[in-house]
């Protein structure tokens, strides 16, 4: 390697000793650097057949009865910042999300946060979502809502959250997603 | 409530495929419909007030690519918005994938996202991909593109702009100037045809296209007019009409964002003019902050020299001082990191981590040339890459450990649920049939004598505890009541049909009656009244059921639901043994990659070292170059003052 450095100093600064040895180390970090990319791409084709090998597995094992809840948050009031959510299935802890200042301002932007994703036993749920938010330099406040449900078995349940501001209070709404395939 | 719900187990829990076939034969639904969920409400008690809203999945994907993209994770939304290509948003997610794909693999680069526009319904489908594609220089795509896009003047300029980013000069000529004088690409374009012809050498046409330009209503927009006038006067300084170029840069503004530009050809013009002094007063005015750049640095010398041609020696001695030891400092200090490995480690450490605050101020202007330099950031764009990859890697590889957990474990699940079921029903069964053959062989006997009650007793609980146990299900007192008047119609009258059967009859007709049930479920009682009314209903239609198919000869409901049970039980241990196995191969694909990273990461590694220490070395000779102009200078600036003053000398 230190040979190929003074080669290649030769070459920048026109101080040539040997004539054919000059695009040496060029083409040994031109190759290296190939390498790298074609990696970098075969990586990237990797991880989405290997994704996409997964979701189609996934695909064929729900043929067993399968039933998930799906969480996801939206920012209704643009001018507030959500400083955390937690969601609990009566007492036992299913998901929480701490929101960093970017995420905020991605929700501004009307996109989605999928906040949970899982399995979840059918039948009756009592789910207690509690959640911080702030507004200006104010210190957090906390709000607390209950969400019941009453889960069938192999159906896929889509909740939104969407913080809404309802005449000068924030709260926390919810409501059912039927998510169509159109 | 866990009555019915515990009852119905073999229809929840082993008998998927039937439901899954009632589902697709049904409209695909993903909620209960208005009727389901007032069943819902009458049966259970529940109370749903939760509004429904529609949204298409593309949307829904759409948005979550979004806030992938927005909030950094650029893995994940190139992920999603791939998915949505074959979507109703197909250009818009053409755009996010671009969009996350660059920002995925060029870190170094700042790319824009469109946080304000992205969902704004005015955006322009295609328009920003070629954008984008343009302005990650990516010339060919952009062309690929433009030939998507119908006659439009848009797609003309950026397929104009991509021939001129790959040298095509004649060709993006021809199609830049298709581009109509209606649109507000035009002028860009126009500009964009003098710049060809700058890089033909022919100065004359491309003034042309200029005063074209300028007599263009448009001009005034954007700054467009300032952009003219800066490549107006570069113009004119190549002409060597110095005065003329020095007007033009004149027109531009100090709050222009080609302000510096222009500044710097004032400077020279007025220099090349021999108005030094304007030219000193210009630089002062700028105020530059020395080092900040190598052109920085050439205004500096500049400096020095027009002090020397207006014969000021000691301002100029000042200048070239200064410069002198900052260049003496500077050399000194990249001497010691092209030395040090241990230094040259710690930029290559903050390099990757982009923490170029932790280094003293200079070594934060050597850290903004040595990050800017092509070879590195490229390198280090490559390593950031794959350490996202990395990442993703055994981010995927923990969700194959959990499912192959997940299913060894159903399996195991399935398996033995489908040998207890296949135990539990052979025991119901003998039990039905042992009281079958004692009332045949022992009827008389049973009905008289208290031996016999205590017997019949015995077979009556042997009855309700497998019928509990094969259930999962608890039965109460008046189900147990209700079980011993069936079997003792059984045994009395030898048979058991709906035309002999008044008790059994009752209440299977009532609970085949969907009106009279919900009548009965709607009547003033308490909840656990109804719910015991059901479970009644329920447990005895099952009962009497079977025993019916047993007087009949034929087979149980409970045998005929568990041989479906254990053939779906077999073919789901064959596709579960078939899935775990295509798991272990992704798992040992995953492997195969995380390796590649590592000796990726490796030659990197390998690489940036010697890399860094060639460009310190190309910084540390392009300011030894700036030194012998600055010794020069300072040489010419006391020589003058030696002859202005001898005692300078002594001095």
């Amino acid at each position: 390697m230190k040979k190929t450095i003074v080669i290649v100093l030769e070459c920048v600064f026109g101080l040539i000793l040997v004539a054919n040895s000059v695009c040496f180390a060029e083409s040994v970090y031109s190759n290296q650097e190939e390498s790298l990319n074609e990696l970098i791409n075969r990586l990237n084709n990797n991880y989405d057949l290997i994704n996409k090998s997964l979701k189609k597995l996934e695909t064929n094992l729900n043929n067993y009865p399968h039933t998930t809840l799906t969480m996801s948050v939206v920012k209704g009031d643009k001018n507030i910042n959500i400083v955390s959510i937690e969601v609990l299935d009566l007492d036992y802890p299913l998901h929480s999300h701490i929101y960093t200042p970017l995420e905020n301002k991605a929700l501004e932007s009307g996109s989605r946060h999928q906040l949970f994703r899982g399995e979840i036993k059918e039948g009756g749920h009592t789910l207690k979502i509690i959640y911080y938010w702030a507004e200006g330099g104010a210190p957090p406040a906390k709000g607390e809502i209950l969400i019941n449900l009453f889960l069938i078995s192999s159906k896929n349940y889509f909740i939104q959250l969407s913080f809404e501001n309802k005449e000068g209070k924030i709260e926390l709404e919810y409501s059912l997603l039927s998510v169509k395939n159109r | 409530m866990k009555t019915i719900h515990m009852a119905s187990i073999f229809l929840i829990l082993f008998f998927a495929q039937p439901l899954m076939a009632k589902d697709a034969q049904e409209k695909p639904k993903i909620f209960f419909s208005e009727q389901e969920i007032q069943g819902q409400k009458k049966l259970f008690g529940i109370h749903y007030t939760i509004p429904i809203e529609l949204i298409s999945r593309a949307k829904y994907q759409y948005q979550l690519a979004i806030y992938l993209l927005l909030s950094g994770d650029y893995l994940s939304s190139s992920q999603v918005s791939d998915e949505l290509l074959n979507s109703a948003l197909r250009d818009r997610s053409n755009l996010l994938l671009r969009l996350s794909d660059n920002k995925l693999f060029y870190t170094s680069r700042n790319y824009p996202t469109f946080a304000a526009d992205i969902n704004s319904s005015n955006m322009p489908d295609l328009i920003p991909v070629l954008d984008v594609c343009y302005k990650m220089k990516q010339y060919e795509e952009c062309l690929r593109l433009t030939k998507n896009v119908e006659n439009s003047s848009i797609a003309r300029y950026f397929e104009g702009m991509s021939l001129l980013g790959l040298d095509r000069l004649e060709e993006s000529n021809m199609t830049l100037e298709k581009v109509s004088t209606n649109d507000d690409l035009y002028p860009y374009a126009k500009i964009a045809l003098s710049q060809i012809e700058v890089f033909k050498r022919d100065l004359k046409a491309a003034k042309g296209h200029l005063k074209a330009l300028l007599a263009h209503p448009l001009i005034k927009k954007n700054g467009l007019a300032e952009r003219v006038s800066l490549i107006f006067g570069q113009i004119h300084f190549e002409h060597k009409f110095y005065s003329k170029a020095l007007d033009e840069f004149s027109k531009i503004s100090l709050k222009s964002a080609f302000a510096k530009e222009a500044i710097i050809g004032k400077i020279w013009s007025l220099i090349k003019l021999g108005r030094y002094g304007e030219a000193i007063q210009e630089i002062k005015d700028y105020n530059l902050n020395f080092p900040n750049d190598a052109l920085d640095t050439e205004v500096q010398i500049a400096l020095g020299y027009s002090y020397i041609k207006i014969n000021m020696a000691n301002e100029a001695i000042e200048v070239f001082q200064t410069l002198l030891e900052s260049s003496a400092n500077a050399e000194a200090e990249l001497e010691k990191i092209i030395e040090d490995k241990s230094l040259r480690n710690q930029y290559i450490s903050f390099l990757m981590e982009k923490k170029d605050q932790l280094l003293s101020r200079k070594n934060q202007y050597y850290f903004s040339m040595i990050e800017k330099d092509p070879s590195l950031s490229i390198l280090l764009e490559e390593f950031t890459a794959l350490q996202i990859f990395k990442k993703a890697f055994i981010e995927l590889e923990r969700k194959i450990n959990d499912k192959e957990i997940y299913l060894i474990k159903t399996k195991i699940g399935l398996m033995e649920g489908a040998r207890r079921i296949k135990k539990e029903v052979k025991i119901f069964k003998d039990i039905l049939q042992t009281v079958e053959k004692i009332k045949k062989k022992r009827r008389n006997i049973l009905l008289d004598g208290a031996e016999s009650n205590k017997y019949f007793a015995i077979l009556e609980n042997e009855i309700i505890n497998s019928y509990q146990e094969t259930l999962e299900q608890q039965v109460g007192k008046e189900v147990k009541g209700l079980l011993r008047l069936i079997l003792w119609e059984w045994i009395d009258q030898g048979m058991i049909k709906c035309q002999e059967s008044n008790v059994i009859c009752a209440f299977m007709n009532t609970f085949r009656n969907v009106h009279l049930v919900e009548t009965l479920t709607n009547v003033p009682l308490p909840d656990k009244h109804r719910e015991r009314i059901l479970e009644l209903m329920q447990v005895l239609e099952i009962i009497a059921e079977e025993i019916i198919y047993l007087q009949n000869g034929k087979k149980m409901n409970l045998e005929n639901k568990f041989f479906v049970i254990n053939q779906n039980a077999e073919k789901k241990a064959q596709n579960i043994n078939e899935t775990l196995e295509e798991l272990n191969r992704l798992k040992k694909e995953l492997k195969k990659n995380l390796a590649y990273i590592d000796s990726g990461s490796k030659l990197i590694l390998e690489i940036l070292d010697p890399r860094l220490r060639e460009k310190l070395i190309k910084i540390k000779y392009e300011l030894l170059h700036h030194k012998s102009n600055i010794a020069s200078g300072w040489n010419m600036a006391s020589n003058m003052r030696k002859k202005e003053s001898p005692s300078i000398k002594r001095k």
